[in-house]
């Protein structure tokens, strides 16, 4: 974009979609974060990332606060939200949806609770959400649900809760149509509304890709996630009145996220955070006060022994290194994850044309080796179509056609897992193995000179 | 009787011939198969065996058979009254667990409507798991158990009596007994728990806790009762605890919530929300503890859905119903008057004390009739898979046999079962479902072989296998096809099988190739051209709704 002075409407990226229509939704962040790249280099990436988390977390605090949670409580949820949510505050254009997310949700509670209206602010934001992530829906989206929430409060909450709730609904709904009416300030228009849901109804990519597949329960961080939920369901039954309709509106759909999505953890944990801090407060109000402060401390020395114990028992017994890798800081480019050798190898043999590549390698190899050579597929699935994403498929499930795809696609060589049975199969048809460590292996077609 | 109880009988009638057909339409899954040829050794021998006869790989090493007398009881049944013996006994475990469960929810005061909804969403959540196998016992015990110990049991002398008792029964039919130690120490910590926070009630708390203590010891003595004695009881934690049997078999992950087989689990959970925050005046101390663990172990692997579905929905029904009861209240009887006045013909009848349950009965029974009515002629009537040999590979099990294809025979895990009803003696195993029995190493051997992971060939060498049974769309079959020393010699449906070429095979295999020139029958000419020939094979579901991996072939 910096370079050609343009936004790209069609892939220069692919040598299997190079053409293809591409709604880059995410423009705004790309040169955001490639403006922080070329003055900060790595390290203002980093920054940047932790900026927008602490910001995250900051409006989340607040939120806390002012709603009558006390100091130990909010940090303490805040700090379970944060392990749960721990590996996907990565630099993609999503930490721009959980910030204003947050924001949005502070917003909404302190329009609801009659502190200050400011929700003339959301159609602004979402205007600026829409051209950075494509998860700008979820600012409207949740307007309307906590229209919805007051609608039903109103109908089913006891007295205290239906004071003025139809009101409330009609405003937020308002807000809620003019926020999305907002989002249209794109370069997209009105392709850009529709995008999500064409992610979304895409059966063949929501359904291998990792982060669209519900979380794997019983996993470490997954198991915190679990605790976060279960701790509602608790304290739910012990807060001074029942947790109002017009919050489990709003909880139960992003609990159905969550458990379909694994790339929705956060969202859930952003949304249900002030929930939860909302019960906790009841609850605090209710029971802890009657307990002595012997008391008090044994049940915060309890919880947290239980907390340990349940995370060290459940999934350490198993396998501990699962709890360590599973929570363990990762800085810069992790050379376990992505191909580096193998894109170091490529880049110094100033290879050209074509390559066949894993999924997630992607992203990476545009960066490290375009323009010289073209990838088969990368996170851009909306570019590529489910046709393409089939025939990938094919090739890594080694299904009966996998020879017959890969020979049209015709690549120049292959950048595979080192322990995929691919490589066993490409070996075993002729191709020749270039690079090989324990992250990637290089291989080229039967007949390409060494 | 009176007409509301005829009512309440013919709705909850409905209810459970309406879950008689969902378990009926639950087709049973692989491991059925080798429950039949290890029933019939049991019987031929008159023992249990200790160690494994059937596989070549562990061959020798212990096992603890710990559903020996359901394998009795299945190859009895399947001896005299054939598969729909065996589909006639699931079913009638299934709608017992849910007569008891109906039981559980009438004792609660549950409103009958609300109580059949209960049951068939729990029924639905389970709907891929009731089959012919030992578990549906454990959902079957576990609800008795349960409403053994349903609140009072402290003051009930039969409580210490029927549960040791159950569990000497459980211990021998399925390894979920050890489920029967966990329910106990809910029951017992949960009726507990309040008694003890009270200062003026202290001692009754005690008490509790020490009879709590007792009925697990007479629990855990009964469970010796067994043909393994104390090693029955370290098996189930031995199995939990094996890192490679965990993450390798499906039955074992967590529920993939885009499969729509699990959408009623998923309803479920999502009921819990406003049951505990509205209805939690109907929820005691017991059933918190009872459905926040079998919550966590339905979410951590899919074989506990079930569990947590027949154990919750006594608890969440009745919290759902106090939920409701906070609603502002709808005035029935001015509701009644209008209906008898505008409709003074049918009005009394519509408004009579049962007809709202007759209604839901009649609801209920046309749902039903519509489905066996539509499943009548149609292929996918469960009536006729369940329990069918058509869904297996047959042909290739006869195709093996008389052709004396040579062993050792490396196979696809969801198939070793139905290998083993069709192939022991002739042919030893080398892995089936009996995971457990062979340990890690020969569990990573075949996971190795099957990923085509670097070492694949030299654990094939390892075990001198000469013949492969593989899926026709698998790694496997694409690196054996693209890199040859392996001869392709039959095809069905969904089952390849290949010989290895050595210098031994090669009249074999030179036989074979005369044979499918000269009848046109089966493999070589047929595979070459990548088509598949021969019967149609319904495909063998590895798992009740696909849960997922991030990398790796699994189970």
């Amino acid at each position: 974009m910096v370079e050609t002075r343009s936004l790209a409407t069609t892939d220069p990226f692919s040598a299997t979609a190079a053409g293809a229509v591409w709604l880059n939704h995410a423009w705004g962040f790309e040169l955001l974060l490639y403006g922080v790249y070329v003055l900060a280099g790595l390290m203002g990436v980093i920054v940047l990332q932790g900026l927008v988390v602490a910001a995250t977390f900051g409006v989340l605090y607040g939120l806390l606060r002012t709603e009558g949670v006390g100091q130990g409580w909010s940090l303490g949820l805040l700090s379970l939200g944060a392990l749960a949510t721990h590996g996907f505050w990565a630099p993609r254009p999503q930490l721009v949806t959980y910030l204003l997310l947050a924001v949005f949700a502070r917003t909404i509670a302190d329009y609801q609770a009659g502190r200050q209206n400011r929700l003339w602010w959301l159609p602004i934001l979402t205007a600026l959400w829409a051209n950075l992530h494509a998860g700008f829906l979820a600012g409207p989206g949740l307007i309307a649900l906590c229209a919805a929430g007051e609608l039903l409060g109103w109908a089913l909450d006891d007295n205290a809760g239906r004071v003025g709730g139809l009101a409330r609904a009609r405003t937020l709904a308002s807000w809620a149509a003019v926020s999305t009416i907002a989002s249209l300030a794109n370069p997209f228009h009105y392709r850009a509304l529709l995008y999500p849901f064409e992610i979304m109804g895409d059966r063949l990519s929501q359904a291998w890709i990792v982060e669209w597949l519900p979380p794997p329960f019983g996993h470490p961080q997954v198991l915190v996630l679990e605790l976060f939920l279960g701790l509602m369901l608790l304290l739910a039954l012990g807060t001074a009145r029942p947790v109002p309709w017009r919050d489990l509106v709003v909880l139960l759909p992003m609990v159905h996220l969550g458990l379909h999505a694994t790339r929705n953890t956060p969202l859930l944990v952003i949304v249900a955070t002030p929930i939860l801090g909302r019960t906790v407060a009841s609850f605090a109000g209710a029971q802890w006060g009657r307990l002595p402060r012997f008391g008090r401390q044994a049940a915060v020395v309890g919880a947290l022994g239980l907390l340990v114990s349940a995370c060290g028992l459940v999934a350490g017994s198993r396998e501990p290194a699962r709890v360590w890798n599973a929570f363990r800081p990762v800085f810069g480019v992790a050379a376990h994850a992505f191909p580096v050798g193998a894109a170091d190898f490529l880049s110094r043999e100033g290879r050209r044309g074509t390559l066949w590549n894993e999924y997630v390698w992607g992203g990476y190899l545009i960066w490290r080796l375009y323009p010289d050579l073209r990838v088969s597929i990368d996170g851009r699935t909306a570019v590529y179509g489910p046709e393409r994403f089939r025939e990938h498929l094919a090739v890594v499930e080694l299904e009966p056609d996998w020879q017959t795809v890969l020979g049209r696609l015709a690549p120049d060589a292959a950048i595979v897992r080192s322990r995929s049975p691919l490589v066993a199969a490409l070996r075993a048809s002729g191709w020749v193995v270039r690079f090989e460590d324990d992250v990637a292996t290089v291989l080229d077609p039967p007949g390409r000179n060494g | 009787m009176t007409a509301g109880r005829a009512a309440r009988g013919a709705l909850w009638a409905a209810t459970l011939l309406l879950v008689a057909t969902i378990a009926l339409s639950s087709l049973t899954v692989f491991d059925f198969w080798w429950y039949l040829a290890s029933g019939q050794l049991i019987l031929a021998t008159r023992s249990v065996p200790a160690t494994d006869p059937f596989s070549y790989t562990a061959l020798g090493r212990p096992w603890i058979n710990h559903m020996w007398a359901t394998q009795v009881l299945f190859t009895v049944l399947w001896e005299h009254g054939g598969r729909l013996a065996l589909i006639g006994l699931k079913t009638a475990a299934v709608v017992a667990t849910f007569a008891v469960i109906l039981a559980t929810m009438r004792m609660r005061g549950v409103h009958p409507l609300l109580a059949a909804a209960g049951a068939l969403l729990a029924a639905w959540t389970g709907a891929e798991f009731w089959h012919a196998r030992p578990q549906t016992f454990t959902y079957l015990f576990i609800v008795i158990l349960v409403w053994l110990l349903r609140p009072g049991w402290d003051g009930r002398r039969a409580t210490l009596v029927l549960v040791p008792a159950l569990v000497v029964a459980w211990v021998n039919l399925h390894a979920g007994f050890v489920m029967a130690f966990l329910v106990i120490g809910i029951a017992g910590l949960g009726t507990a728990l309040p008694l003890l926070v009270d200062r003026a009630q202290r001692g009754a708390g005690w008490r509790i806790l020490a009879l709590t203590g007792l009925l697990g010891a007479t629990a855990v003595v009964a469970s010796l009762l067994n043909p393994f004695g104390v090693r029955a009881i370290l098996y189930p934690i031995e199995m939990v605890s094996s890192v490679p049997f965990m993450t390798s078999t499906i039955e074992w992950f967590p529920p993939n919530f885009h499969h729509g087989g699990f959408f009623a689990l998923e309803l479920m959970l999502l009921l819990l929300f406003p049951a505990f925050a509205w209805g939690r005046d109907r929820l005691s101390a017991v059933d918190v503890g009872l459905i926040l663990v079998f919550a966590h172990l339905g979410l951590t692997a899919v074989r506990h859905a079930p569990l947590f579905a027949v154990v919750a929905a006594p608890p969440l029904t009745d919290a759902l119903q106090g939920a409701m009861g906070t609603w502002r209240r709808v005035d029935w009887t001015s509701v009644r008057e209008a209906v008898r006045r505008r409709l003074p013909s049918i009005g009394p009848a519509l408004t009579a004390p049962g007809a709202p349950l007759l209604a839901g009965a009649a609801l209920l029974l046309a749902a039903m009739s519509g489905y066996w009515t539509a499943m009548g002629l149609a292929p996918t009537n469960p009536l006729r898979l369940d329990l069918d040999e058509s869904r297996y590979p047959g042909r290739t099990m006869a195709f093996i046999r008389e052709n004396r294809l040579p062993p050792p025979l490396f196979s696809v895990y969801a198939w070793g079962g139905y290998e083993l009803w069709r192939l022991y003696p002739e042919y030893r195993m080398f892995i089936d479902g009996r995971t457990h029995v062979y340990g890690r190493d020969v569990l990573r051997d075949f996971l190795d072989v099957t990923n085509v992971a670097p070492r694949w060939q030299g654990v094939l060498d390892k075990w001198h296998v000469q013949t492969i049974l593989a899926l026709r769309a698998s790694p496997l079959t694409a690196t054996l096809l693209a890199q040859g020393g392996w001869r392709l010699v039959f095809t069905e449906g969904e089952a390849v099988v290949f010989v290895r070429e050595t210098d031994a095979n090669q009249p074999l295999l030179t036989r074979l190739a005369r044979k499918s020139r000269e009848d046109g029958s089966g493999g070589v000419e047929a595979t070459a051209r990548g088509t598949t020939p021969g019967a149609e094979t319904v495909p063998v579901a590895l798992t009740p709704g696909r849960s997922h991996r991030p990398a790796g072939e699994t189970l």
